[in-house]
């Protein structure tokens, strides 16, 4: 005879243990055994059908409750030296970031000595969010090794350090979706009025503003323009690959972050380096990141590879390198344990 | 340490005034204060904290299907329910008694 939960009890002994069968899960459908039971013995048909949906309900909730207090369980018991750990790690992150980002606003500010220094100051304001997607790779890339060396890193570290990661190219993607290109823009029209002030005669050294470039579109403008492109049949036009790279590209360079923190951690896991050696480590894999970002895309505008893979080539290569990196090598195990 | 949740403490109490329920019976008479989703994974918990203990009822002779499982207080949940009613009389004296 079949009795009700029969199959969810089935399906439950394949996922939980014995203990909670025995404790958990097997009162729930007990009871509800017994109460549909109960119903059918009084005739009460409508009665019993509700008990029988209640009762999934019921299990369905003690699964999900058990899924949540065991993850509760698992965040309670960690490890005293993980909190550490990520603070190192997002400590030499940020500080690398700023690094980056000084590194390359430096010359920027330098480079137009004939302004003024408030006109050049505002002008650094506008380029900040250009720069923002390639400082934060190069800091999650130097200072996830840099924060956990010689560390030995839990699951639960791992997992913090790709969220933080996760939320950087959130970040990454929202400032190349809709802030870069507002701000591009602001500095060709900013820079325009400020050079026609600076240079004598300027209003006839300086030309009339252009019309907007894929570096200030917004990426709904961009799949616009391609899709405009591909009706008109242009798509294998010069002007069309550009504005095809440029959409990939910002989806790929926001994912960067993520994968090359993917790269770093598993970098730290498997090898007993000294901070210098793995610094080293991951500015070569940062070199190689763009040197692929950057041949991929010469080869995409001179119609050698696809747009798609150009722009997305950098992050493949990271991520299977960073797999085989996990495969081959056995996992550290001598490290200290703690910073 | 021991500890002891709002419905871990109304679970004892339910189960010290009646001395031996099964999970449905606890939900009917908490008044809606007890979940039927919910009561099965805090009894599992006070099992395993050793609050409570259980034991599986024997099957009637015509019915099938699984036994229900009756749930009793131990002697620690006993005990840690009176701390837990009496700790307020201590920390609050002039409001406690």
């Amino acid at each position: 005879m079949k009795y009700p939960g029969d199959y969810l009890q089935r399906i439950a002994a394949r996922v939980f243990n014995e203990t909670t069968m025995e404790r958990v899960i097997g009162p729930v459908l007990a009871d509800l055994q017994a109460e549909h039971a109960r119903a059918i013995e009084h005739g009460l048909v409508w009665a019993s059908r509700w008990i029988r949906l209640a009762g999934c309900v019921a299990l369905l909730k003690v699964v999900v409750f058990y899924a949540y207090r065991y993850s509760v369980r698992t965040v309670s018991d960690r490890d005293p030296y993980d909190r550490p750990a990520v603070r190192r790690a997002v400590g030499w992150s940020v500080a690398a970031t700023a690094v980056a980002m000084l590194a390359m606003l430096l010359p920027v500010f330098l480079r137009n000595a004939s302004l003024t220094l408030g006109t050049r100051l505002t002008l650094l304001m506008y380029v900040v969010p250009s720069q923002v997607p390639l400082a934060l790779p190069i800091g999650v890339l130097l200072g996830v090794p840099c924060g956990l060396k010689g560390l030995l890193i839990s699951r639960r570290s791992q997992g913090v350090v790709l969220a933080i990661a996760l939320g950087c190219s959130v970040a990454s993607f929202v400032t190349m979706a809709w802030i870069l290109p507002a701000a591009n823009e602001a500095f060709r029209f900013r820079a325009t009025a400020a050079f026609r002030a600076a240079v004598p005669g300027g209003v006839n050294v300086v030309k009339a503003p252009l019309p907007p470039g894929a570096n200030e579109l917004t990426l709904a403008e961009l799949s616009q323009r391609i899709d405009t492109d591909r009706r008109d049949g242009l798509s294998l036009s010069g002007s069309a690959r550009l504005f095809a790279l440029a959409y990939h590209t910002r989806w790929a360079l926001a994912c960067a972050p993520l994968v090359l923190a993917f790269f770093a951690l598993s970098l730290v896991s498997r090898h007993r380096s000294g901070r210098f050696a793995l610094g080293v480590a991951a500015c070569g894999a940062f070199l190689c990141y763009y040197l692929f970002l950057y041949a991929g895309r010469a080869s995409a505008l001179a119609g050698l590879l696809p747009v798609s893979t150009a722009a997305w080539l950098p992050n493949a290569m990271v991520f299977g390198i960073s797999v085989a990196v996990l495969r081959l090598f056995p996992h550290r195990s001598n490290a200290t344990a703690h910073p | 340490m021991l500890t002891l949740s709002a419905k871990e403490s109304l679970i004892l109490e339910l189960l010290v005034h009646e001395e031996e329920l099964y999970g449905l019976e606890l939900v009917a008479r908490s008044k809606r204060r007890l979940k039927r989703g919910t009561v099965y994974v805090t009894l599992g918990r006070m099992e395993e904290k050793g609050y409570i203990t259980s034991r599986l009822e024997a099957p009637p002779p015509d019915a099938g299907g699984l036994p229900r499982r009756l749930y009793q207080p131990t002697a620690l949940g006993r005990r840690v329910l009176a701390a837990w009613t009496d700790a307020p009389r201590y920390l609050m004296p002039e409001f406690g008694r």
